[in-house]
């Protein structure tokens, strides 16, 4: 169900220091887990999140901070044309991206 | 020559769902030094945590050993029973004895160290009541409690094992790589437990976590065990769309739940014709092959599937019939990246559930390489050519118990051997070199290719020529595996680890597909377009081992002896 032209902005934070924007094709009902795929398979693949993945809600594997709230990645549906800033959450050691120890 | 980091432990576990940390627990506490090895964290990766999850026991025992309100006409006799039918006759009924004799014992501890029984349940293919819902993550919970109560327990997080090191068809140790920090780190162990679960992954639509790729099932093939049932998958209705959700069993749950039909692109309720009386509610099997061949007759959607509807249910009913979906409490909810389910139906298609084949164990656990054991959805012979419903979540805890302890014996009369420092070099060196640059070959790509296949050939609907595909396929891509381009470093690679993952898949698909092709009719799950009924001189095991490199098939007949005097533990 793509929707023609329209994106969503991407912007994960790297190795906890900079931020890379990325635009990804929107499309209805997507998630971050869906955005932060097409990311790593189409745009950069030195993107790291993490590899173990339930996509349902129950491991937690996926919680990060979306636009400064703590949240399971894979629960958050994705608006069109808005932008979404990722990051780890608290002040664990990050490792790279959105992995931390 | 480079320096790799070298652990020592009598029993390395490798694998963190309810076997593996089942199994953890028992060999610690006969003595033995025990090592988790996991590629995800514990506790929390696997299927086990995603389980719904009915947890079956004969309903005899739910009375009088559990102290619920059970059956007590069944029997644990009756659910062996049960067990072999559904699975066709083709179980491994010792073990299937064994499984049925020792799962009360094993649930009853998992409830005494705090599991919390939400309610019971009669599922299809039970006679009784058996189905004791415990969710999965408070499953895996209680079990990861128990882990650390036990200190000594050696747990590694974000570590992938990669092969099985054998010496004189003894195995002794694993080689791995940590992905926290990509450094090689080579195991010792005087005896293994495979608890690595399914392989789902190999199909590119599966209701399965992520990190379940075959591996430990892969790794050992390649180190000389004989696998068995490797032509029975379980499918179910998950969705195709949108890409959050692809894979999640949200429709089949409808189905079972809420009474949802199933249509293709006439509108038809298709299920009519395959089972007029059960239509949507049929089993699993047989809703798997006739959407698929909908699909493959071009009566599928834009997504590749059919369409699964609650629109002739009554609004306020369908909320009722939801109610006790989880959702919304974890903060996810399906409903959340659907239409509304009152006007559009999802399009789903049968997705890979569950792996009922496996490593070929005895009563022991044992795989036949001296060392090596194997537990969980990883081992072959229970469940036959399907299994039955809530098995799996006791039956981890049966043999994740029986392989510990056999782990920890073994281990006590064992010694450590270390592989030599250029056999090691050797192995690691053709992972260094996926970084080299030299090659063209992408990693994504090749997965991507090989999940097609795995659809395309050995998914719900098979045949001859598609299956002989499959394994020119793998063999393609196992060539290419030395000239793979990675980016980037080590440090938590995602394409490295899609590399890494490549070898298995392609074992994976290649075994499942020869014993497909082997398989001359259709059985369960199984089911053969050119061959489309069940063949009475097929009703045997299939085993796959690897010998002298080639991949070696055998027709094995089926275990009927009742197993005498097997240990009580
Ligand atoms: C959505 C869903 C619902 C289910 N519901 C039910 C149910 O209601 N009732 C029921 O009986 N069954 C159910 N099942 C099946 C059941 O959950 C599984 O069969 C069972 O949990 C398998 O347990 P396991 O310990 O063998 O493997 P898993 O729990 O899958 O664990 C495998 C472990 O191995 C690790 N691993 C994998 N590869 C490597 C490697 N190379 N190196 C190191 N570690 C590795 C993984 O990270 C993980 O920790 C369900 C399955 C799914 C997917
Ligand atoms: S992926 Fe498991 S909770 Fe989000």
């Amino acid at each position: 169900m793509k929707s023609n032209n329209k994106n969503v902005n991407i912007k994960l934070r790297r190795h906890g220091q900079t931020y890379d924007e990325f635009e990804v094709p929107f499309e209805e009902g997507m998630n971050i887990l869906s955005a932060l795929q097409y990311i790593y398979e189409n745009l950069d693949r030195t993107i790291a999140y993490p590899v173990c993945l339930c996509r349902m809600g129950k491991c937690g594997a996926c919680i990060m901070q979306v636009n400064g709230k703590s949240q399971l990645g894979c629960a958050v549906r994705l608006a069109a044309d808005k932008l979404y800033v990722i990051e780890t959450i608290g002040n664990k050691e990050v490792i790279k991206d959105l992995i931390t120890k | 020559m480079k320096n790799y980091n070298h652990l020592i432990t009598d029993v390395l576990v490798i694998g963190s769902g309810g076997a593996g940390m089942r199994a953890a627990i028992s060999a610690h506490d006969d003595g033995a030094n025990v090592m988790i090895l996991s590629k995800g964290r514990l506790g929390v990766s696997g299927s086990t945590v995603t389980a719904c999850a009915d947890v079956s026991v004969d309903s005899n025992s739910i009375t009088k050993l559990l102290g619920f309100n059970g059956d007590i006409e069944d029997s644990k006799e009756q659910f062996a029973a049960d067990t072999i039918k559904s699975g066709w006759g083709l179980n491994h009924k010792e073990l299937v004895d064994v499984f049925a004799d020792q799962a009360p014992r094993r649930v009853k501890e998992l409830i005494d160290w705090g599991a919390k029984v939400e309610n019971f349940a009669i599922s299809p293919g039970h006679t009784y009541r058996r189905a004791i819902i415990i969710k999965g993550n408070n499953f895996a919970h209680t079990l990861a409690r128990q882990i650390r109560l036990r200190p000594t327990i050696q747990v590694l997080e974000g570590v992938i094992a990669l092969d099985i090191i054998v010496k004189d068809r003894c195995a002794t140790g694993v080689y791995a790589v940590n992905i926290m920090n990509g450094e090689f780190t080579t195991i010792s162990a005087k005896s293994i437990i495979i608890a690595t679960g399914g392989a789902m992954n190999v199909f590119p639509v599966t209701t399965a976590p992520n990190d379940l790729m075959g591996d430990g099932m892969a790794m050992a093939y390649r180190a000389g065990a004989k696998m068995v049932d490797m032509e029975f998958q379980t499918f179910l209705m998950g969705c195709c769309s949108p890409s959050s959700l692809i894979g999640n069993n949200y429709p089949f749950v409808l189905m079972c739940r809420a009474g949802a039909h199933l249509y293709n692109r006439e509108g038809e309720r298709f299920m009519e014709k395959w089972d007029p009386e059960r239509r949507e509610k049929s089993t699993r099997d047989k809703i798997a092959v006739a959407s698929t061949l909908e699909i493959l007759e071009g009566r599928g959607g834009r997504n590749g599937g059919v369409w699964v509807s609650v629109r002739h249910i009554p609004k306020n009913l369908f909320e009722y019939y939801t109610e006790w979906y989880e959702g919304k409490k974890t903060g996810f909810d399906e409903k959340d990246f659907l239409p509304d389910l009152m006007q559009d139906g999802i399009e789903s298609m049968p997705s890979a559930h569950f792996w009922n084949g496996g490593i070929k164990i005895d009563t022991d656990c044992s795989t036949g390489i001296e060392g090596l054991f194997a537990a969980g959805e990883c081992a072959g012979g229970i469940h036959g050519a399907n299994r039955l419903s809530g098995n799996a979540m006791s039956e981890i805890l049966v043999t994740g118990n029986i392989a510990g302890h056999s782990a920890a014996r073994t281990a006590a009369s064992a010694q450590v051997t270390t592989p030599s420092k250029e056999e090691e070099y050797a192995y690691y060196k053709k992972l260094e070199d996926m970084f080299c640059g030299n090659g063209s070959e992408d990693p994504v790509v090749l997965k991507k290719q090989l999940q097609k296949t795995a659809w395309e050939t050995i998914g719900p609907v098979r045949e001859q020529k598609e299956l002989e595909r499959a394994i020119r396929i793998c063999d393609e891509v196992e060539n290419k595996i030395p000239h793979l381009c990675c980016h980037g470093d080590r440090v938590y690679n995602k394409e490295w680890i899609d590399a890494m993952s490549l070898a298995n898949m392609c074992d994976i698909i290649r075994i499942t597909a020869a014993a497909a092709a082997h398989r001359k009719e259709s059985r369960s799950s199984h089911y053969r377009k050119d061959y489309n009924k069940p063949n009475d001189s097929m009703f045997c095991n299939i085993t796959v081992e690897k010998s002298n490199g080639q991949l070696k098939m055998s027709n094995c007949s089926v275990s009927t002896q009742k197993v005498q005097g097997v240990q009580q533990i």
